[in-house]
């Protein structure tokens, strides 16, 4: 049985490191490594890594900048720093950086304990807060946790909520969630007040499983907004929904360079005879160079 | 530092063959030869004079990061006061995310996102010398950044496209961002001749060309805990990606921005995987065997850094002077045209509220100085490239122009295969320990191969899990487990585009080695290699004629029409269909590990404790139980409905899942029972032993150890005991697919596509279409 000191390996490590040459690659044939799969002590195996104390995690809560905390709970993703919790449960609603409120999240999910604590104050937060960024924030959150017992906390947010700045929120909350039971709430937003609304509503549908209210995205392709008609154009042509044609050939002739290019995008994934129709009678009327080039590449593709 | 002279790509043309720009030669010239330089500038000064520092640059790939008020830009000649003509001025608020110049160096592939357009990056081509528009060329709900020029009229680009059963890849380990790959259009048709390829866990990034035709990139390798960047290579039509170096003896984290020297020989960023906005170190990286041009070997691939005095992590201090480079070009002997930033280029600039100022440099790497090329101290100045001709390199063949397998009705006809022709050669000096092997050579516990499990591995876009549980692994399926074969080879044909890794498995189901990287194949493909990681140096094996596993009939190796319902996965608890592991602590063991009187662990437990979120109020205190495999939940509801853990998973898993210091005070499992990712380690599965799940049931043992819980009357199946091992195996994992609520939409429907619809690439792949 071929084995090797540790403490070599460890020596011819550190030489790697420091020296940058490879010293294990000349000796591999005489030498036999351990396979590691798992390091109690350094968490991640790969170069640079290797997990932080409490100590240091705690600190860095306290005063490091947003990247070096985010880099902190990285690195730090299963050191058990119960007394991180409390800071970072205050970082989620307080931190105007929406990195470490992010972080502060995914950290804080990955907990078995204490975890709860954090997930019930971030949905009575939603709906109980007097101010509307901090209920926004706590949309966030629980967005972020990923637990589907947001739901309901998120959905009330989503339709009741006064502020579109939380309702926008609470909607991309629910396409982090990724439930089934958020898509009507998600079809539902795209008819919100608040164009900002309805754009957060249609991003999310890219980011969900089994959302099939094609319906709702076509009915937004009259939207009296650029931004939710171009998005509405672009996902009707990723979805490839049948039937759209005639409303995405209407777009063909709007103000906006960015509609009529997405919609020209769409009709060339959908196809069809009536989709190259209006490609060809766009292409004939079209002056913008970039609607042009998408006018180009749509009757390519509607062809294939 | 050894000394280097390079005959790269860059050197190959006659200098000085295109005349887009005027003058050279006068006593202002830094680069020499070369009459104008193409860039972009990045902003970081936003609109209330702030500087983004970091935003979006943190991490070490170079993805999305929205900051307008740069551009596109030729500088001729390449000097500090040369003219500047900007070839994106017809657009607004631009940021520009890499370009690459053709091969006669008149035209410029970049990405861009501007004020009118619809909120995503897109690739455009624009004349070099200005004339004429500039054309877009890719459209939609998604970001094509860092395109690249490729032989046959081919533009290859990494972008977030959906497009697999799921939807769009979800990098748990970026917090949920969509995983990025590569894909290719051609230069004249776009997005209709777009072809992308297979996914990873983790981005695929900075692509760019080797002399071979073959596609260089970057990938973000996250396996367990295996989280690091290394250099990959693939042929322009996805398939056969490869690993080029940083698996092995890689003393940094991240090596991104690479670019061929020559065949062989790259040049690339050294760094830390995040902290230090895409810059580090440039390192020169050697896979050649002996020096030779036509035999490489990422296992011996060796680092030489050509900036020895600049530190390759995060948190060492860098002195004025020293600074970190991004984006390195080789020009010539011993001379890299790079972005260069003085200073720590770091947190410490998020401190200060100081972006980091790249400007352009010329870098000498045997003297180590540097001249300044152009440097705009209010933007990022990078992506330099010199306006020259270069080399074309031959269009490679495609490897997937074959006819479709119809008896494989999936994907286009096409399944994909993995497979090697004798598992048992490998060229890792790698131990064995556990069970039959005692610090045993790899090359000899192989030899015990009998099967090669498939593992498929996914992410949080399957929704609806706050993580997969107590471990650092991912999600994780069985696809299956492949026959070896009496002369070692094996062979699946498995679904295509999916991230796989493989563990060649014993009589007992025992994973003799967990591979930690991910491979994927494209529809077509045929990825059959040597061995379990066979020498990259040696010439390839011969096998006369057919293995015995490519002579199999198709239907015992294959696995590529299972739907999502069909593949093994193994839920702790709580699934919506099938059985979960806890239905076997139920079943055999709770009966005495129930925290009762006949509970041999009653009464031993550890205690955690967390403070109070703000001054008076509620400390949280757990106690953890040494070892209990009820389904109860331990205390960790907190008011009425949030549960976290089942305490058999708590007790099996928490133990190892804590790194670093422990604040817990107690009674802690040491060692703990499950070692995620590797079963022959964990003390749970030696205790309950292991045999094979076949004739030799119960006459062979993979440990010498009694049988538990055999030795207190109560007998546990193979199947039962192979659970268990897969579970080990596997990670540790709690959530599978079946956990998610709406599971029952992918289980119950293997033809659900919710986003993307079966093979995105249609049928064929065909080089310049």
């Amino acid at each position: 049985m071929r084995k090797i000191d540790k403490r070599v390996i460890g020596v011819l490590l550190a030489l790697t490191v420091l020296g940058g040459a490879h010293p294990l690659a000349v000796l591999a044939d005489e030498m036999l490594t351990d396979v590691v799969v798992y390091d109690k002590e350094r968490g991640e195996l790969s170069p640079g890594t290797g997990a932080p104390s409490s100590e240091r995690m705690v600190n860095a809560i306290r005063s490091a900048p947003p990247g070096a905390l985010y880099a902190m709970l990285e690195y730090g993703e299963r050191v058990e720093c119960y007394e991180c919790m409390p800071l970072l449960e205050q970082k989620l609603l307080d931190s105007d950086e929406p990195d470490v409120r992010e972080i502060a999240a995914w950290w804080l999910r990955r907990r078995p304990f204490g975890y709860g604590r954090a997930a019930v104050a971030m949905r009575t937060a939603v709906i109980e807060e007097d101010d509307a960024v901090r209920r926004s924030r706590a949309a966030e959150a629980l967005g972020e946790f990923m637990d589907v017992r947001g739901l309901a906390a998120l959905s009330q947010a989503a339709m009741e909520d006064e502020s579109a700045q939380v309702r926008g929120s609470a909607v991309t909350a629910l396409g982090r969630l990724n439930t089934a039971a958020g898509n009507p709430i998600i079809a539902a937003a795209m008819l919100d007040d608040d164009a900002s609304v309805r754009f957060a509503a249609l991003s999310q549908v890219q980011r969900i499983n089994f959302f099939e209210d094609h319906e709702a995205i076509v009915g937004r392709l009259g939207d009296d907004d650029r931004q939710v008609r171009t998005r509405a154009a672009q996902l009707t042509g990723e979805l490839r929904v049948a039937g759209a044609e005639a409303e995405l050939a209407e777009l063909l002739d709007d103000d906006s360079a960015a509609v009529r290019q997405s919609a020209a995008w769409a009709l060339g994934r959908i196809g069809g005879s009536d989709a190259v129709a209006a490609l060809r009678d766009a292409r004939d009327a079209e002056e913008e160079g970039t609607v042009l080039d998408a006018l180009d590449i749509a009757l390519k593709m509607a062809a294939r | 530092m050894r000394t280097t002279r390079w005959m790269g790509l860059w050197l190959l043309p006659a200098l000085g063959l295109i005349g887009a720009c005027s003058s050279q030669g006068d006593n202002d010239e830094v680069l020499p030869g070369v009459d104008a330089m193409v860039f972009a500038k990045r902003a970081f000064l936003q609109d209330n004079g702030d500087h983004n520092v970091a935003g979006g640059a943190n991490r070490v790939v170079d993805y999305l990061r929205y900051t307008p008020g740069g551009g596109l830009f030729v500088l001729s000649p390449p000097t500090p006061d040369g003219d500047l003509q900007e070839l994106t001025a017809d657009f607004d608020e631009v940021d520009v995310s890499g370009l690459d110049l053709s091969f006669d160096a008149t035209e410029v592939v970049f990405s861009m996102r501007h004020a009118g357009d619809d909120g995503h990056y897109h690739i455009y081509k624009a004349n070099v010398d200005g004339s004429g528009r500039v054309k877009q060329l890719t459209f939609g709900p998604h970001d094509d950044v860092r395109p690249i020029f490729l032989p046959g009229e081919r533009v290859g680009f990494v972008t977030n496209q959906a497009y697999t059963q799921m939807g769009r890849r979800a990098d748990e380990y970026n917090h949920g961002r969509q995983v990025t790959q590569l894909a290719t259009i051609s230069i004249e048709d776009g997005d209709a001749s777009r072809h992308v390829c297979s996914q990873n866990l983790s981005h695929s990034a900075d692509p760019f060309l080797m002399s071979d035709g073959s596609i260089g990139f970057s990938r973000w390798e996250h396996l367990g805990p295996v989280n690091d960047v290394k250099l990959f290579r693939m042929n322009p039509d996805c398939t056969d990606m490869l690993a080029v170096a940083g698996q092995h003896g890689k003393g940094f984290n991240s090596i991104v921005q690479v670019r061929e020297v020559e065949a062989g020989r790259y040049v690339g960023i050294a760094t830390s995987r995040e902290g230090t906005i895409q810059a580090g170190a440039v390192m020169d990286i050697d896979v050649r065997v002996d020096g030779s041009s036509s035999r490489f070997d990422e296992q011996q691939a060796e680092f030489t850094s050509l900036t020895p005095d600049v530190p390759t992590d995060r948190e060492a201090q860098v002195p004025t002077g020293v600074g970190r480079y991004r984006s390195p070009l080789v020009l010539e002997d011993n001379l890299l045209l790079v972005s260069w930033a003085n200073g720590d280029v770091s947190e410490r600039n998020e401190l200060a509220g100081e972006a980091p100022k790249f400007g352009i440099f010329l870098y000498d790497t045997e003297t180590e100085d540097r001249v300044r090329v152009y440097d705009d101290p209010d933007t990022w100045d990078l992506y330099a490239m010199p306006v020259r001709p270069r080399e074309e390199p031959p269009e490679r063949n495609s490897r997937l122009d074959v006819e479709p397998d119809p008896s494989v009705a999936q994907f286009g006809a096409k399944a994909a295969v993995l497979g090697s022709i004798d598992v048992r050669q490998t060229s890792l000096s790698e131990s064995v320990s556990g069970a039959q092997f005692d610090g045993t050579p790899l090359s000899e516990a192989l030899v015990d191969t009998e099967k090669v499990r498939i593992i498929e591995g996914f992410s949080s876009e399957v929704g609806g899990v706050r993580e997969f549980g107590l471990t650092m692994h991912e999600g994780a399926a069985i696809l299956g487990e492949a026959e070896v074969q009496p002369d070692g080879s094996w062979e699946a044909h498995v679904v295509p585009y999916l991230p796989y890794h493989l563990q060649p498995i014993d009589r007992f189901g025992l994973a003799i080695r967990n591979q930690m990287l991910w491979i994927q194949a494209m529809p077509g493909e045929n990825r059959t290699c040597g061995g379990c990681h066979e020498s990259r140096a040696e010439t390839a094996l011969a096998t006369q004629g057919a293995t015995l596993a490519q002579q199999l009939p198709l239907e015992r190796k294959n696995f590529s029409t299972l739907a999502i319902k069909d593949r093994i996965e193994l839920p702790w608890y709580g699934s919506v269909s099938g059985g979960d592991v806890q239905e076997l602590f139920d079943n055999k063991c709770v009966s005495c590990h129930d925290g009762g009187a006949n509970d041999p662990f009653a009464g031993r437990s550890y205690t955690v404790t967390i403070p109070p979120e703000e001054d008076g109020g509620m400390e949280l205190v757990y106690e953890v139980p040494y070892l209990l495999l009820t389904n109860t939940s331990l205390e960790t509801y907190y008011e009425d409905d949030v549960v976290s853990y089942p305490a058999s998973y708590v007790t099996l898993l928490y133990p190892s899942a804590m790194m670093g210091d422990s604040e817990v005070a107690g009674d802690v499992p040491d060692p703990p029972w499950v070692i995620p990712g590797s079963a022959r380690e964990s003390r749970l599965i030696s205790k309950v032993n292991a045999t094979p799940d076949d004739e030799r049931a119960g006459t062979e043992w993979a440990w010498d150890t009694p049988a538990h819980p055999e030795d207190v009357g109560v007998e546990l199946t193979p199947a039962e005991r192979l659970i268990l091992i897969r579970m080990a195996d596997l990670g540790g994992q709690y959530y599978s697919r079946r956990n998610v609520e709406d599971a029952a939409m992918w289980l119950g429907d293997a033809t659900s596509t919710p986003v993307g619809t079966g093979d995105i690439n249609g049928t064929d792949y065909q080089a310049g279409n």
